[in-house]
């Protein structure tokens, strides 16, 4: 009949193992006797014990200190000036020092940088959009001849649609010097653009200084926060970019009139 | 004034000799973990080298008042830990791979202490260091905690979890058998 329980059993083996506490194993022996489950945690400790007796403790070279000193003197420069060791800036806490893994970003900068990248995408294509929308500037900054204009619209809007006819024979009548509020309004708007542009790659700078990175050092790193946490906040971060970006399209939109057709 | 502080107090001043013995006290400690760790005598010699550049560096930062063994050996397993992760991986698996290899070819006539050793090569890295700092330096698991920087119960958690997984592997090569073994000579 075992003297002692398993709970008893458990914490006399614990004694003798993490403590290595001197403790009579006769009432181990027996109640592993009697239990399986107990037998097999005592065997796996008599085992490992008697393994560890055996286990070799690697010896370093013989001419390891003199490397140790070759390299710690000229690795620490006090040594050889005669100043102290540790002269030099040490860690604050050595032990304790989180070491960074270059490679993949955190999910948060990934994000960050994707909502960035789109948005200098589209800043270069309203750019590209402007540049194509501006009309070539007039080739004789005169006053047009009277009736000139006429002639060459007529031949031009022969051959295309009623409604680009239409449009070019208002074009025609306008005189040249009408087009140059328009020009002013677009380059005004074009800048006004890469105003909002710059500012959005600000707000986004900004906006990746606020995330926080995971630490990798850690056994147990705190659990990645789910990618709809992150995609909310990355949408508000640039929400009044968006904001303002979506009234610089529309003030676009209204200002900058159809394409016209170049006269020739 | 301790032992350990008089000794630092030498290396601060830029007592050569107080290096040497230094070095000379603890680099067995150091490259025994290393060596444990790393399962290469090669790159334990490189880490233990960089342990002690560290150890002198940062010997200002030391609390005289606490064991200098405790923070060399915590210094020592953060450098094995990194090591470990700047590895590269093909290269760790194949070392894996070969150790295995050597192992299985040679059969039971392989020492104990070598079988051992590629059981211990196979343990997790939290259980690995746990149990050679437990087992090889005799440190206590309170020692243990403070070196890793852990609390004590999760010390005793990973030893009694590596010295199942290490039962069970040396079960399994057919090293040892469930005779009735004296623990601790008892």
């Amino acid at each position: 009949m075992p003297t002692i329980n398993c709970t008893e059993f458990s914490r006399q083996l614990a004694e003798l193992v993490e403590r290595r506490a001197s403790i009579d194993v006769a009432q181990l022996r027996e109640h592993s006797g009697a239990c399986p489950q107990c037998r097999e945690l005592w065997l796996d400790s008599l085992i490992v014990e008697r393994a560890v007796v055996a286990w070799k403790k690697p010896a370093p070279s013989a001419d390891l200190s003199a490397r140790i000193l070759a390299q710690v003197a000229a690795g620490v420069a006090p040594i050889e000036d005669g100043a102290p060791l540790g002269a030099e800036a040490a860690p604050a806490r050595e032990i304790a020092l989180p070491e960074r893994t270059p490679g993949r970003p955190t999910r948060g900068r990934r994000y960050i940088g994707t909502a960035g990248l789109s948005l200098a995408a589209l800043a270069l294509g309203l750019v590209a959009m402007l540049l194509i929308r501006r009309p070539l500037p007039p080739a004789a900054p005169t006053q047009p001849v009277a009736g000139q204009n006429s002639v060459v619209d007529t031949t031009n809007v022969a051959s295309t649609s009623p409604a680009k006819r239409v449009a070019a024979q208002v074009d025609a009548r306008a005189p040249a010097s009408a087009g140059a509020p328009v020009e002013l309004m677009v380059a005004d708007a074009g800048s006004a653009y890469l105003h909002l542009a710059g500012d959005a790659a600000k707000a986004v700078t900004a906006a990746t200084v606020l995330v926080p990175s995971a630490d990798p050092v850690a056994d147990a790193p705190a659990a990645p926060p789910s990618d709809d946490h992150w995609v909310d906040g990355v949408r508000e971060e640039i929400a009044p970019v968006t904001h303002q970006l979506s009234h610089a399209f529309e003030f676009l939109i209204q200002a900058v009139p159809e394409k016209r057709t170049p006269a020739t | 004034m301790t032992d350990d502080a008089a000794l630092v107090r030498l290396c601060l001043e830029g007592n050569e000799q107080g290096a040497r013995e230094l070095v000379e006290r603890f680099q067995s400690m150091v490259f025994a973990v290393c060596v444990k760790m790393l399962s290469q005598r090669e790159d334990a010699e490189d880490v233990t080298q960089d342990v002690f550049l560290r150890v002198f560096r940062a010997l200002r930062s030391w609390d005289p008042t606490r064991p200098l063994q405790p923070w060399i050996l915590a210094i020592a397993a953060n450098r094995c830990r990194t090591a470990l992760r700047q590895r590269p991986r093909d290269a760790a698996r194949s070392s894996v791979e070969i150790s295995r290899i050597v192992a299985s070819g040679a059969g039971d006539s392989r020492e104990l202490s070598d079988e051992l050793d590629l059981a211990v090569a196979a343990l997790r890295e939290d259980y690995r260091l746990c149990f050679v700092l437990f087992y090889q330096q005799e440190l206590s698991c309170a020692e243990i905690a403070s070196v890793l920087d852990r609390p004590e119960g999760t010390v005793k958690t990973w030893l009694h979890r590596a010295r199942r997984e290490l039962a069970e592997r040396l079960r399994r090569r057919g090293v040892v058998n469930n005779a009735d073994y004296q623990l601790h000579g008892v």
